[in-house]
């Protein structure tokens, strides 16, 4: 159906295998349901973000116009298509959080890094998410997520080792 | 309608309505108006605007008019309190982000958002924060963007999946910052992609070439019909004094539905062109002047006569476009047959005219255009069918997504958006030969049986494979079946054979048979006599030159009406045919540099956007267009130069009185008669060997639409110059 | 009845009787304005001849909404528009026939950036029809000359609007 890019990107074998069992999972036909499953394999392997050639890739495989697969990939938090840090760190603001001090948190990360919400670090190791909705554990408040797991209860210490775990990496 | 009828209350009045049906749609029935802005009665229901809500008895809160389904018993309340309130509050949402610049939009006047602001909105606005702003799109030429604006009804996204049947807009992003887009830059390229503009409900998508130009209410509204393809689309010219400013469609349930092509919207701007012909021109001592109307008829009526009398009738070659309006083809006609010419034709795209003989009164199509939606199986063949005619194309489209199996015998391959179970990729040579095999394959169980003759030239043929067997079992199996025959098959070196094919296939099959024709209006052409077999209504007349034949020759006189050598198939030989005539003589909206070389005379035509007329559409259906219009009233109407040329030729003045309705009656009275003709044409012989390339353009189809700028700059159109190179 | 009419004739009262009135106003102190030497004054909401005006920086008010020619009852204004270089709506007519425009200022009211307003100029005349016609440039010239005037007066009438 993408008609517009004749040489589109071709996707590694495994990802295309990923994909397969993701469509699978569906109806014949349905395969726009597995488009979320897909990004998220692509997603993995190209650094924790995607470009519009990875997406068109995605698209025609599938065999889905492109501009289903950009919606999907812009409505949610988890794809980014803009590059990002490697690691990823998403603290939470919602209600529970805030009540319990999570803007005194993102402020000392934002100062720590001495980056704004939705910008990564210079040397490119740490992301900050933009927003993040409920991760449903309010009973640890205020929390955070790093690297898709969470951590609770956090205060300034907490978070400063685990700010400087992150940042030992190599 | 066969669905029972239930009872519903909508305030405090008793109503029957069908059930299955959302209460929208039954109060649009009865009258009553509920506001709204997401939903459009040719689009699925998103229920996203929430404009519509009601009250509905029993229902705690307000339901969205769209899409709830009527019920038994059902009290709504419209205007109620809680409904009000509901709408208003809605209202109140929709105008956080919109920005108050109707002033400059050009919607305003004519905009769904303002209407209902006014209706249902707060004078005030309570909130303080800063308004979103969205960065525009690049849609391409046509569509001008300003996203700003836009409530997210996403009426255009659903017209771009459910009736271009490609998806190239969609919501960009979520919340706060979701927003219309193509995402990454990329113009809109569908060939129905114009009807974005009136769907939106708001400034957003706007029309390019009139942004910024005029308001609404400065405005005339003319009905009119389209003058470029066959389908006769309905749609209103608007205009300003005297020069039309847009066009937007006009609803035709049975011809377009409430959609036009980007064609018939904006190549009234090719009649502005800057090489407009606006005075009659002579060669005089060589040179090509500027000349008075009086002497412009006068020389021409005396070339007329001069040639009448020297008995030299063969060295007149008449041809004329097959998109002028019938009383212009009636007299034109008339002017050449009573002075003795014959060679008249428009057929100018047309090479093999072997088939003559067993031509039909007029081009056949059965059914009416909104009935190809019905149709269970149908078989196109040799057509660009989204090029040729986009809104055949949707009815096609509209059948396919409801089931019926769609089957192409095609020379080319080009991309449909809806589903095909059988596309036979045939090349130019093999295209009446693959046709052969399917009625082959027809023919073998088939209820109808061909004479014998005809089947033993088809057993001479090879076995059919099985895509042919399929397409022929698809066919027999569905009483509603449908042949289409395409534009290409006109242009075919073997158009004959191929009508014949088809006429045996129909029959064979019971299939309904429709053939696409050049141009608005070629069944009037056949109907009243421009063609060089046939006089006016079909009457048999002494066979003169075709098409072709006449621009293989040199004449003493060749007159073109509204024809460009462009135009034409062969224009290669058209030209040197135009060098090498004594005289040429040329009716035509414009004067290309090649004319004012060669012509004699040149009269300056009115466009069929500027004369009133009417136009038969392939399926035999008369439509007046223009009325009301008086544009351009300085130069006589083509009508009118037509009959000072015929009164200068010293001719008794034809009538025309009640031609529309005769030639009318004669349709209805030739359409129930009609048979098919079980022949295939006599001369079977491959005599021409050079398959001209004729695929069509979709932009290039005549000379008004090779000058509208806008449409020019479409990716189409560039593509298309691409090639050319 | 006669012999009285008569006599009202030859002794001439009733013109006595109006020239008692002219003599009480003879010495009475005179209200007459000596026009041209002499102005009344002019109200801040006084209409007059239109002009057009500029933003501080020089660009033009007018976006070419043309509601001021669609709530014109005399049909004095007409308009042509098209996208400027720059993206914007601008005009590329804006001509008001003096002969049409009846001075009732709802163009004023209209405009939704103050473009178009009315100066308190009312003395100007014309020796040719064609000059009837004031063109976009001779009215934003107007708005130019008289700028200081014009702001001074819609500063004073803008408390009461």
């Amino acid at each position: 159906m993408s008609t517009e890019n004749t040489e589109t990107m071709e996707l590694t074998e495994t990802i295309k295998e990923k994909i397969d069992t993701w469509v699978a999972k569906f109806p014949v036909g349905k395969q726009r349901s597995a488009i979320i499953g897909s990004l998220h394999a692509v997603q993995e392997h190209n650094q924790g973000y995607l470009t519009p050639e990875l997406m068109d890739a995605v698209a025609d495989y599938l065999d889905l116009p492109c501009i289903y697969v950009y919606e999907v990939a812009t409505f949610y938090s988890m794809f980014q298509t803009e590059p990002v840090g490697y690691n990823e760190i998403a603290i939470c603001t919602n209600i529970s959080c805030m009540l319990s001090g999570s803007d005194e948190i993102v402020h000392h990360v934002e100062d720590r890094l001495n980056i704004k919400l939705g910008e990564t670090t210079k040397d490119g190791k740490i992301f900050l998410k933009k927003e993040e909705e409920c991760l449903a554990a309010c009973t640890g408040a205020p929390m955070m997520m790093v690297n898709h797991q969470y951590i609770e209860n956090l205060n300034i210490e907490k978070v400063n080792e685990i700010l400087d775990k992150l940042g030992q990496q190599k | 309608m066969s669905e029972p009828k239930i009872t519903i209350t909508i305030d405090d009045q008793e109503y029957k309505v069908n059930s299955g049906q959302m209460l929208i749609e039954a109060t649009d029935q009865l009258g009553i108006h509920i506001p709204r802005f997401c939903y459009h009665e040719k689009l699925s229901i998103a229920a996203n605007c929430r404009m519509c809500l009601v009250e509905v008895e029993n229902s705690t809160n307000a339901l969205p008019a769209c899409a709830t389904e009527v019920s038994e018993g059902m009290v709504v309340k419209t205007t109620s309190e809680s409904a009000e309130l509901a709408q208003q509050a809605t209202m109140e949402f929709l105008l956080i982000n919109h920005p108050l610049d109707c002033p400059i939009c050009d919607q305003g006047g004519e905009c769904e958002l303002q209407d209902l602001a006014y209706s249902h909105g707060r004078n005030e606005s309570r909130f303080e924060v800063k308004k979103r702003t969205l960065p525009d799109d690049n849609l391409g030429p046509l569509i001008s963007t300003d996203m700003t604006r836009c409530i997210l009804c996403t009426r255009c996204v659903r017209f771009g999946t459910e009736i271009a049947g490609l998806p190239e807009l969609g919501t960009i992003g979520r919340g706060e910052s979701s927003t219309i887009s193509t995402f990454v830059e990329k113009t809109v390229d569908h060939e129905l992609s114009g009807n974005m503009i009136d769907i939106c409900p708001v400034g957003a998508l706007n029309n390019k070439p009139y942004r910024y130009t005029d308001r609404t209410w400065e405005l005339d509204q003319i009905e009119s019909v389209s003058p470029h393809d066959c389908v006769g689309s309905n749609m209103f010219l608007h205009v300003k004094g005297d020069k039309i400013k847009r066009i937007v469609p006009k609803a035709n349930p049975e011809i377009n539905e409430v959609w036009i092509s980007d064609r018939d919207r904006f190549a009234f701007d090719g009649i502005y062109s800057d090489d407009r012909l606006t005075v009659p021109m002579l060669r005089k001592n060589g040179v090509l002047e500027e000349a008075t109307w009086e002497e412009a008829i006068d020389a021409f009526s005396k070339v007329l006569i001069t040639l009448q009398n020297k008995k030299s009738k063969n060295g007149v070659a008449a041809l004329i476009s097959s998109s002028t309006a019938l009383n212009e083809q009636y007299l034109y006609a008339y002017l050449m047959r009573s002075l003795g010419f014959n060679n008249i034709d428009h057929r100018i795209r047309q090479i093999d005219f072997t088939g003559d003989s067993l031509d039909p009164i007029f081009p056949n199509f059965d059914i009416k255009p909104h009935q190809i939606e019905n149709m269970k199986s149908i078989l196109i063949i040799g057509s660009d069918l989204r090029k040729e005619t986009p809104l055949i194309a949707h009815w096609v489209k509209k059948a396919a997504d409801q089931g019926a199996s769609v089957n192409f015998i095609n020379q080319e391959y080009s991309e449909y958006y809806f589903p095909i179970d059988n596309f036979i990729l045939s090349g130019q040579e093999a295209l009446a030969e693959n046709l052969a095999l399917v009625l082959k394959a027809s023919n073998d169980d088939a209820v109808n049986k061909l004479p014998s003759h005809i089947e033993d030239v088809l057993n001479a043929l090879p076995t059919p494979s099985l895509s042919h067997y399929q397409i022929a079992k698809s066919l027999a199996n569905h009483e509603q079946s449908f042949l289409l025959s395409g534009l290409l098959c006109h242009s075919h070196s073997e158009y004959a054979l191929i009508r014949s094919y088809l006429n045996l296939l129909s029959y064979v099959s019971n299939s309904s048979f429709g053939e696409l024709t050049h141009g608005a209006n070629a069944t009037g052409a056949y109907l009243t006599g421009c063609i060089p077999h046939r006089k006016a209504f079909g009457e048999s007349h002494e066979l003169g030159l075709n098409a072709l034949e006449m621009c293989t020759k040199n004449h003493q006189l060749i007159v073109l009406y509204g024809i460009e050598p462009e135009d034409c198939l062969y224009q290669e030989k058209l030209n040197q045919s135009i060098v090498g005539s004594q005289t040429t003589v040329q009716f035509s909206p414009f004067i290309t540099p090649f004319m004012k070389e060669n012509a004699d005379i040149m009269f300056p035509l009115k466009t069929p956007y500027e004369s009133k007329g009417a136009f038969i559409n392939a399926s035999g259906m008369i439509q007046d267009f223009n009325l009301q219009l008086d544009l351009a009233k300085d130069n006589p109407s083509n009508q009118e130069l037509l009959l000072q040329i015929i009164e200068g030729s010293k001719l008794p003045m034809p009538s025309l009185d009640n031609l529309k309705e005769k030639i009318k009656k004669f349709i209805d009275e030739t359409k129930n008669t009609h048979n098919r003709l079980l022949e295939i044409p006599e001369k079977v012989l491959k005599t021409t060997k050079n398959y001209s390339s004729v695929s069509s353009h979709l932009y290039d189809v005549d000379s008004i639409t090779r000058r509208s700028r806008p449409l020019q700059q479409t990716k189409d159109a560039l593509s298309q110059f691409s090639e050319d190179q | 009845m006669k012999i009285l009419n008569i006599i009202k004739t030859l002794t001439l009262i009733d013109l006595l009787k109006g020239l008692k009135v002219t003599l009480k106003n003879f010495f009475k102190p005179k209200i007459t304005v000596q026009y041209p030497e002499v102005k009344t004054p002019i109200s801040n909401r006084f209409r007059g001849k239109l002009a057009l005006m500029k933003y501080e920086n020089g660009e033009e008010r007018c976006i070419a909404c043309k509601l001021c020619s669609a709530v014109c009852p005399a049909n004095a204004i007409s308009i042509d528009s098209e996208e400027s270089e720059d993206g914007t709506r601008r005009t590329t007519r804006f001509d008001i026939d003096a002969f049409k425009c009846v001075y009732c200022g709802f163009c004023e009211e209209a405009c939704p950036v103050d473009a178009i307003v009315e100066t308190d100029i009312f003395e100007y005349h014309m020796t040719e029809n064609h000059q009837r016609l004031q063109t976009k440039e001779m009215l934003l010239q107007l708005g130019d000359d008289y700028r200081e005037k014009i702001v001074r007066k819609k500063e004073k009438d803008h408390h009461y609007k």
